[in-house]
């Protein structure tokens, strides 16, 4: 369920989700939320802070209480750090600033529910290459690659997103965090990205990473 | 050069300009009462001496000798053929020699011409006038004790009375100088009974409302528009990453959206950068605590090396692992990250960024191009290098972060390099 005040961005990242495969459902007031938190079972709530009824920590708080098994990811505009870790102490499993790319939404929400609902399910393969994602390992026809630990991240948030682009910021943002506001240019993700084709190559794997308009890169399954 | 003029207590000014007054005032009733003395005397003596002519007149008229005046004090007569035309008495003061006591006297002379019954006679006549300018002398010798001894008393009450009167005055003053915005003080502790005091305080808490009131007002509206703004921008945002996925886009429209797209991200860094600073402005990182800076120094050197990588840099380090800041973790991060930041932005392809600590200072350098502005205002708000494509927020946050957390930071420009010094404060260089 996303819980989230602006209805554009319910309805775009709504939108979204359900492509993914996900059964959404939004909620637009804490009050709202409230109650269908009383009468669904949700695997994971994502958690908009301000919203127009109240804080979204409160809702929070209510839920460790009563349902402690349902994921939390907070959305909040705040940027504070106390915000996040109040939140995380809270019990939140994670937390995402806006504005926020919907790759990286995506990639922390399969994170949360791969560790918190599927009971930590531990392989994602993708034709020839499956990925390993306690050990972090990552093999092509059953040749394990020798990637680093960048190389391994940037694949995993590919696959997660695969067939969507994602724009060199969002990379940049996912693999550094908040070092990526030191870059000039993000030029040195193609590094990453030429090296990863390179070792999935030499395993003999397809290259599914395009170029998308010198604008970012997008894992195409096609 | 400016002469810097001297400064004086306004109770010393008001002294100052209160004694020039008296004395002014002294001298100009001394000269009064001088006149006044002097008409007084003259009339009693031209009494005497009108008492005399007219019984110098009366013998003349009934004996016609005038050896009765011969060496005579009382009047001095001659006989003249004329009378001066338009003759008017004179007057002439003198000392001579008492007959009587052998003393110095002051005698006054009177000069004047008489007729009796058609014949002319000059009079002189001497008076002793001692008494009369005695009296005149006293004049002075009253008046100017008097003066000293005011004043001496006014400097007196001057030194007693400046520590008592001027007390609220220069508690207000404290009051004021400690001021620090979003701390507004009650000035109510302050008592005084002087209007013009209570007159200030009751302006200065006015005024320290209204100052108040408008932070707050414009630290409300930065906080809610860097934070209102976040969710549109997560929607413009979205919505250009949509419009790129579409694998049908003409080169030109690409290029058009990638640049809606850029300016979104500086945007939403903007309003993030902006929040940042009002929260630090709020104190609202207070987790303090003594961080030993080489790992952290070095955890930043790990994040950023495929950066520093790109522009061919190398990093040259000399960290003290003794070395510790009393900062919250939270704001050393954000200033180290801006610090690097500026570094690997601003230095020469290929050149060497140098990081050393100890000694109670953190030295980051990079050389670089000379910059085209006044060393301090590399600090300000929105001052950039020249052609770079940045908020030029980071360098004030930077210095914002060291404000809070005691701590000094300095730019030097030496010997081709950009040098930023973050130093401890001493405990007394608050002001």
């Amino acid at each position: 369920m996303l819980v989230e005040d602006n209805a554009e961005l319910v309805d775009d990242v709504t939108a979204f989700f359900r492509e993914e495969g996900y059964v959404m459902e939004t909620a637009f007031t804490l009050q709202e939320a409230r109650e269908k938190v009383g009468v669904y079972s949700y695997d994971l709530v994502i958690l908009d802070l301000g919203l127009p009824d109240g804080d979204g920590l409160e809702l929070l708080e209510d839920m460790q209480r009563d349902q402690p098994q349902v994921a939390v990811l907070i959305l909040t505009a705040r940027d504070a750090l106390d915000v996040k870790v109040q939140g995380l102490e809270q019990g939140a499993d994670d937390y995402i600033t806006k504005p926020f790319h919907k790759a990286e939404l995506n990639a922390r929400v399969h994170s949360i529910l791969r560790r918190k609902v599927a009971g930590g399910r531990q392989k994602l393969t993708f034709n020839e290459i499956a990925l390993d994602l306690n050990e972090k390992k990552v093999t092509v026809y059953d040749q394990e690659l020798s990637l680093t630990r960048k190389e391994y991240d940037l694949l995993l948030f590919l696959i997660y997103n695969k067939d969507r682009l994602l724009t060199k910021e969002s990379i940049a943002e996912h693999l550094w965090g908040d070092h990526i506001d030191q870059a000039d240019n993000f030029d040195f993700i193609y590094n990453h990205i030429k090296n990863l084709r390179r070792k999935i190559g030499q395993a003999g794997g397809h290259n599914y990473i395009r170029s998308m308009y010198g604008m970012g890169y997008k894992f195409v399954t096609e | 050069m400016k002469m810097r003029k001297r400064k004086f207590s306004l109770l010393t000014k008001v002294l100052f300009y209160y004694l020039l007054f008296t004395l002014v005032s002294f001298v100009i009733s001394a000269i009064i009462l001088q006149r006044e003395a002097n008409e007084h005397m003259h009339n009693i003596l031209e009494k005497r001496f009108a008492h005399r002519e007219h019984r110098i007149e009366h013998i003349l008229e009934h004996e016609k000798n005038l050896d009765k005046f011969r060496h005579s004090s009382y009047a001095n007569i001659k006989r003249v053929a004329s009378v001066p035309p338009r003759f008017e008495p004179t007057y002439t003061d003198t000392v001579m020699v008492n007959e009587y006591t052998q003393r110095e006297n002051v005698y006054r002379k009177k000069t004047t011409y008489m007729t009796v019954d058609g014949r002319h006679y000059k009079v002189v006549m001497t008076k002793e006038a001692d008494e009369l300018y005695r009296f005149k002398d006293d004049v002075y010798h009253i008046v100017l004790p008097v003066f000293l001894l005011l004043a001496m008393a006014l400097l007196v009450a001057n030194y007693v009375f400046s520590g008592y009167l001027l007390e609220p005055f220069r508690r207000i003053l404290k009051q004021m100088a400690s001021y620090k915005i979003g701390r507004a003080a009650s000035l109510k502790h302050i008592k005084t009974s002087t209007q013009e005091f209570d007159r200030l305080k009751q302006l200065y808490e006015r005024m320290q409302q209204r100052i108040e009131s408008d932070y707050f007002q414009l630290k409300e509206y930065t906080e809610n528009m860097s934070h209102e703004l976040q969710t549109p921008l997560s929607i413009i945002q979205n919505k250009t990453e949509a419009l790129i996925s579409h694998n049908n886009l003409t080169s030109e429209q690409a290029t058009q959206i990638k640049a809606i797209y850029e300016e979104t991200q500086q945007l939403s860094r903007l309003g993030r950068a902006l929040n940042l600073l009002t929260q630090i402005e709020n104190q609202e990182f207070q987790n303090i605590q003594t961080v030993t800076t080489a790992p952290v120094i070095e955890d930043h050197l790990q994040k950023i090396h495929e950066m520093v990588e790109m522009k061919e840099l190398t990093v040259e380090k000399e960290l003290d692992p003794e070395h510790a800041l009393t900062i919250d973790p939270g704001l050393l991060d954000i200033l180290l990250r801006n610090l690097f930041k500026n570094a690997l932005r601003y230095a020469t392809r290929g050149s060497t960024i140098r990081i050393e600590t100890g000694r109670g200072r953190m030295v980051f350098s990079n050389p670089g191009a000379q910059p085209n502005f006044e060393s301090e205002q590399i600090f300000d708000r929105f001052s950039r290098g020249r052609g770079q494509k940045t908020l030029g927020l980071g360098l004030a946050i930077a210095k914002k972060i060291c404000q809070v957390s005691g701590l000094d930071i300095s730019y030097a420009y030496e010997e081709g390099r950009h040098v930023f010094r973050i130093e401890e404060k001493g405990p007394d260089s608050d002001l």
